[in-house]
């Protein structure tokens, strides 16, 4: 008998079938490699989707189904590989064989989206593999991919897979059958041996039943027993209780309910073992529940672990020393390093409630939180980072001496505020070294931070500012010292404007410097502007003009009565000069005084309405 | 399956999957000119018009357990189970794989539609056959799709192959249990992954007929009383989220809270597990922490991702009464976790059920239903129990009943229909000479020409007073040695 015709036809079909099915193993690597590479919406992932699931639909309309085995490197068709990789983190095929897959099959009627569900199962699951929710199997079997099956075994580690590579085509389930492919359980085990079939009649005793045994109901239902009946059927009520249940079931994370168990646990009176495994799984979860976005319960349990780690009276002192320990590891970097992806997403709320769970960590995790603040990009997280270290470095200020001399500005900058923050009179000491920083920023904040903290001290390092090379660090200093109203202010701002190189100066950093000393001076300076105003010999151009000007603008600024009566007899005077800007001083003078008087009218005005209206009410 | 290209309302489509059934169901009791009959099918025709809005046709389909209208996939919950499925075990039985409602459709054609399904018996009529006579009745409206691959296969064929693959999973499952609580006994590291996929097959076995594996549940171990009831316990809690409609992933989650919820009586000395007097306190006591050790052991041995989490909630929480009597007590006020009210009643019914050293005959299924529903509201979350007992019946599955025939039979499957609660599918064993009886599982629903029974429980019989071995009853020869035979041993 001749059956090579025959033969000879498999062959060719079977060839064709192989080509065919390289390509679409390779057009399913490529579309599995673009869910890595592109975001969702990337045209690229949609047209490789598209190019496996035609190839696919293709193959299945003229064979039903597609199977190959599933090796290390390989897929195999029919003993022949048609797809290689042995990179193991960039092929699918590792991914699929690691976490126990040993054949897939695609079956027809498989629709695009089950194709797309298949990759993203693959692409979720971490290159170093799973234990728990995150194997590929469990991935794969959640989805319910009615298409598309698969035999999977116990533990790759474990299997061997000598046996299974025996068959040359897997006994895959149908497609639509819901025992879809796990037929990894060991069947060896099942029982084997089996009794022989009980006889094919029964015990006399079941055609006339004995009565008056107490484990016979005497009747179907006793009346309690009709009423509990009654009672399994589900009400409108129930249903929607019952529904509830499922979806706060749902949405709630686990994670938090886990932790206010094991707090529970260590509030008891359990050994030093229980404590120490549920300290241990409260560490973990800590950190999980900050990646996770939830630092308001993390606070609350880093608040009860410092409850009982202060509590040496009462507890006992290992439980004591490892409540300890627990805050102290919530300080270290591979902790706190996981929170800070979420720091640069959260919005204002978010952020204020990281911060309280930062003002928990204990002192030593300063250069950590140091560190998060030398990476933050967001200026609000800047700022939130700011407080916290204000808070933690409170009384311990050398805590954050090293960081003065950090070659990085912005963080020197941020460290200012910090101190600004802290509003201590011992960071004086460390400000003092700031005066003179090169990155005017710096200097800018440094001005700002000795204005907060106020005080003699302070104020003798904000009249150093005056002398700074830089224009806006002078300005700055000359408006925070004329807002203190302090002689030592005052004669320093004097002293500035009697330099030679005062004069030199822009328009608006004199105007400044003569108005900061007329909100600040006193009488005893009014000589001073006077000779500013008419001494001839001194002054000559449009630079002592301007000296005039600003010099009775200031005299107009203090406002007293000698000082205007200066500008007044000087306005009458035989100098030109010196009358014009009195003159134009006395104006200005005047034009503020009516609106203050017309505000302060307004003011009591204002106030008689507001009682008017309390009084009839 | 049709991709889906419109959006669809799938609370309008569950309701039109309700009213289906309601229909094929009036119409095996009422005549085509009946009221009810009438109003059935103009509700149905109302939610249709309703579903059909942007569509040409409605397109109910079944596929491997779940339906799907016009491509979207519907939700099972407690409140559609049953209606949703009928559904599916009508078309499984007809070999159907669609339904499709034409926009043109009449009542009439509707009303022709349902009384020729409710007249066919599948045994005789295959696909073909029903498509040529839905033709012949003019009923052009309604055509029906066939199921791909499922006529090759006999429906017996399927039906075994899916009870072997369940014994398979039960068994291996509990020498998986077994190998995962030596390990934990001694501070292991516990490889999930093998639990895991019994897990998933349980519940894939559960998706698929939940019968089954619950008749598995009937084996009752007691030397390993701990490996088995794990296993039971699992059963009942994944066949029970599957009734509360929980998705499969949960269901998955489920599965493996329940098989270790009871990890922590590895800490507990044997002699104290199986001690057969009553515990002093402190013996109680040390009972009582497995809970607390369970959840520790968890937190210890396995990794802290979703799935562990959910079942040291569970160790925890699993005595724990819906009135937070029993043990351990919630420090402040907090709900209790649906995962670990399930598993409450599961574990419960399992341990009633199941001889123990300290109490030699255990309750029977039947009283320990009435049981959890007498104390709904303060041990057991009384919403849940009333499911757990629909879902389990009045008479669960290995319960042997007198009937008012004179024949004995032993539960197979409970009601689908939570109206129907008290009359489940049975095997009858002895019919009312003695003679021991076989053949397909029978509905005590079903009713005769005039509208009445065909059979009523008389009694609930005690299986072992007549030496039953009701496993063997239910599933055939398990090579697994009888309770009673290791009872009469001893």
């Amino acid at each position: 008998m001749y059956f090579g015709g025959a033969m000879e036809e498999q062959d060719i079909q079977l060839t064709r079938n192989w080509k065919q099915v390289c390509e679409i193993t390779t057009a399913l690597a490529r579309a599995y490699k673009s869910r890595q590479l592109y975001a969702a919406n990337n045209p690229v992932r949609h047209t490789s989707l598209d190019s496996v699931f035609l190839a696919l639909t293709d193959f299945l309309q003229q064979n039903e189904m597609l199977t190959f085995s599933v090796t290390e490197s390989q897929f195999i068709y029919y003993g022949k590989a048609v797809y290689s990789n042995p990179d193991r983190r960039e092929s699918p095929v590792f991914r699929l064989y690691r976490d126990g897959i040993r054949f897939l099959s695609f079956h027809e009627g498989i629709t695009r989206e089950e194709l797309g569900e298949l990759l993203d199962a693959l692409s979720e699951v971490s290159p170093e593999g799973g234990e728990g929710d995150m194997d590929v199997v469990t991935q794969i079997w959640e989805r319910d991919l009615a298409h598309i099956t698969y035999i999977a075994v116990d533990d790759c580690l474990d299997f061997d897979d000598s046996e299974l590579a025996a068959s040359p085509e897997p006994q895959s389930s149908q497609a639509g059958q819901p025992s879809q492919g796990v037929e990894s359980l060991d069947v060896a085990e099942s029982p084997e041996s089996f009794e022989p079939s009980r006889p094919a009649y029964l015990p006399p005793e079941m055609k006339q039943p004995t009565l008056g045994v107490a484990t016979i109901v005497d009747s179907p239902f006793t009346e309690e027993e009709r009423k509990s009946i009654a009672n399994v059927f589900l009400s409108e009520e129930d249903l929607d209780e019952i529904g509830q249940q499922v979806l706060t079931e749902d949405r709630q994370s686990p994670r938090e309910k886990v932790s206010e168990i094991f707090l529970e646990i260590l509030d008891g009176s359990w050994g030093s073992e229980v404590k120490t495994d549920v300290t241990r799984g409260l560490g973990v979860l800590c950190g999980d529940l900050l990646e996770d976005g939830n630092p308001t319960q993390a606070t609350k349990i880093l608040r009860e672990m410092k409850e009982f780690a202060s509590q040496e009276a009462s507890l006992p002192k290992d439980f004591v020393k490892m409540a300890k320990n627990f805050v102290q590891a919530r300080g270290r970097e591979g902790e706190l390093v996981r929170l800070e992806p979420r720091l640069e997403e959260a919005n204002l709320h978010e952020l204020e409630n990281y911060e309280c769970y930062l003002c928990e960590l204990p002192t030593s995790a300063i250069p950590q939180v140091y560190g998060i603040l030398a990476r933050a990009r967001g200026r609000k997280v800047r700022e939130m980072l700011c407080r916290v270290l204000s808070k933690m470095a409170k009384g311990n200020l050398d805590a954050l001496a090293d960081m003065i001399t950090d070659p990085r500005w912005y963080l020197v900058r941020n460290l200012v505020t910090i101190f600004r923050l802290m509003k201590d009179r011992r960071a004086l000491v460390y400000l003092e070294g700031l005066l003179y920083h090169e990155e005017t920023r710096v200097r800018a904040e440094v001005v700002h931070c000795l204005s907060e903290i106020g005080g003699q001290e302070a104020n003798i390092l904000l009249c150093r500012c005056l002398q700074d090379s830089e224009k806006s660090i002078r300005m700055l200093a000359v408006r925070k010292l004329s807002r203190e109203r302090e002689e030592l202010g005052a004669s320093a701002i004097a002293d500035s404007i009697k330099e030679k190189s005062f004069r030199k100066r822009s328009t608006d950093e004199k105007r400044e410097f003569f108005d900061a000393l007329g909100r600040s001076a006193s009488d005893d300076l009014i000589p001073s502007l006077e000779e500013f105003i008419t001494k001839r010999s001194l002054f000559h151009g449009p630079e002592a003009d301007e000296m005039r000007r600003f010099a009775a603008m200031a005299l107009a600024r203090i406002g007293t009565e000698k000082a205007i009566g200066l500008l007044e007899k000087t306005a009458q005077s035989g100098n030109s000069k010196a009358r014009k800007y009195c003159t134009e001083a006395l104006k200005l003078y005047k034009l503020r005084s009516s609106v203050q008087e017309e505000k302060s009218q307004e003011h009591i005005v204002g106030a008689n309405q507001r009682s008017d209206v309390a009084r009839e009410r | 399956m049709p991709e889906s290209t419109a959006r669809i309302d799938t609370r309008m489509c569950r309701q039109l999957v309700s009213q289906l059934y309601v229909v094929l169901r009036i119409v095996k009791i009422y005549e085509p000119n009946n009221a009810s009959v009438a109003n059935a099918l103009s509700s149905f025709m109302d939610i249709l018009r309703s579903v059909a809005e942007t569509w040409e046709s409605v397109n109910i389909e079944a596929t491997a357990g779940c339906l799907y209208v016009n491509g979207v996939r519907l939700k099972v919950d407690v409140s559609g189970y049953a209606s949703h499925r009928y559904i599916v075990e009508q078309m499984e039985k007809f070999g159907l794989r669609g339904i499709i409602f034409l926009n043109a459709l009449s009542e009439k054609e509707l009303a022709a539609f349902a009384y020729e399904l409710a007249e066919s018996d599948p045994k005789e009529s295959n696909f073909d056959e029903l498509e040529r006579r839905l033709k012949k009745k003019g009923i052009f409206n309604i055509t029906i799709s066939k199921a791909s691959g499922s006529v090759e296969m006999e429906e017996e064929d399927v039906t075994r192959k899916a009870e072997e693959q369940a014994k398979k999973t039960y068994f291996s499952t509990i020498k998986i249990v077994r190998q995962i609580m030596n390990s934990a006994s001694r501070f292991e590291a516990v490889k999930l992954r093998r639990a895991k996929r019994a897990v998933q097959a349980i519940v894939d076995s559960v998706l698929h007929d939940e019968s089954f594996l619950l008749g598995l549940t009937t084996i009752k171990n007691h030397d390993e009383y701990t490996f088995n009831h794990c296993v039971n316990v699992c059963v009942y809690s994944v066949a029970f989220g599957q009734r509360l409609g929980l998705s499969k992933s949960r269901l998955g989650q489920l599965g493996m809270a329940a098989l270790f919820h009871d990890l922590g009586k590895v800490e507990i000395a044997w002699d104290i597990l199986n001690k057969p007097e009553g515990l002093s306190q402190e013996e109680w006591e040390l009972m009582k922490s497995h809970t607390v050790q369970g959840s520790r052991l968890l937190a210890k041995l396995c990794r802290m991702d979703e799935q562990s989490l959910r079942a040291i909630i569970v160790a925890y929480e699993h005595h724990v009464n819906a009135d937070f009597s029993g043990y351990p007590s919630p420090g402040e006020a907090r709900s209790l976790d649906l995962f670990s009210k399930i598993v409450r009643i599961a574990d419960a019914f399992d341990a009633m059920t199941t001889a123990r050293v300290y109490r030699m005959i255990p309750r029977d299924p039947h009283d320990s239903v009435l049981f959890l529903l007498k104390e709904a509201g303060k041990g057991f979350d009384p919403q849940l129990v009333k499911v757990f007992a629909s879902m389990i019946g009045i008479y669960p599955v290995g319960t042997v009943l007198q009937l008012d025939t004179g024949e004995y039979a032993v539960v197979v499957k409970p009601s689908r229909d939570i109206a129907d609660i008290g009359r489940p599918f049975v095997n009858i064993i002895a019919g009312s000479e003695g003679m021991q009886c076989g053949g397909d599982p029978v509905s005590l629903a079903e009713m005769d020409e005039h509208g009445n029974y065909k059979r009523n429980v008389k009694r609930v019989v005690d299986a072992e007073q007549f030496g039953l071995n009701v496993p063997e009853l239910l599933l055939g020869p398990l090579g697994v040695e009888p309770v009673e035979a290791q009872q009469a041993d001893s």
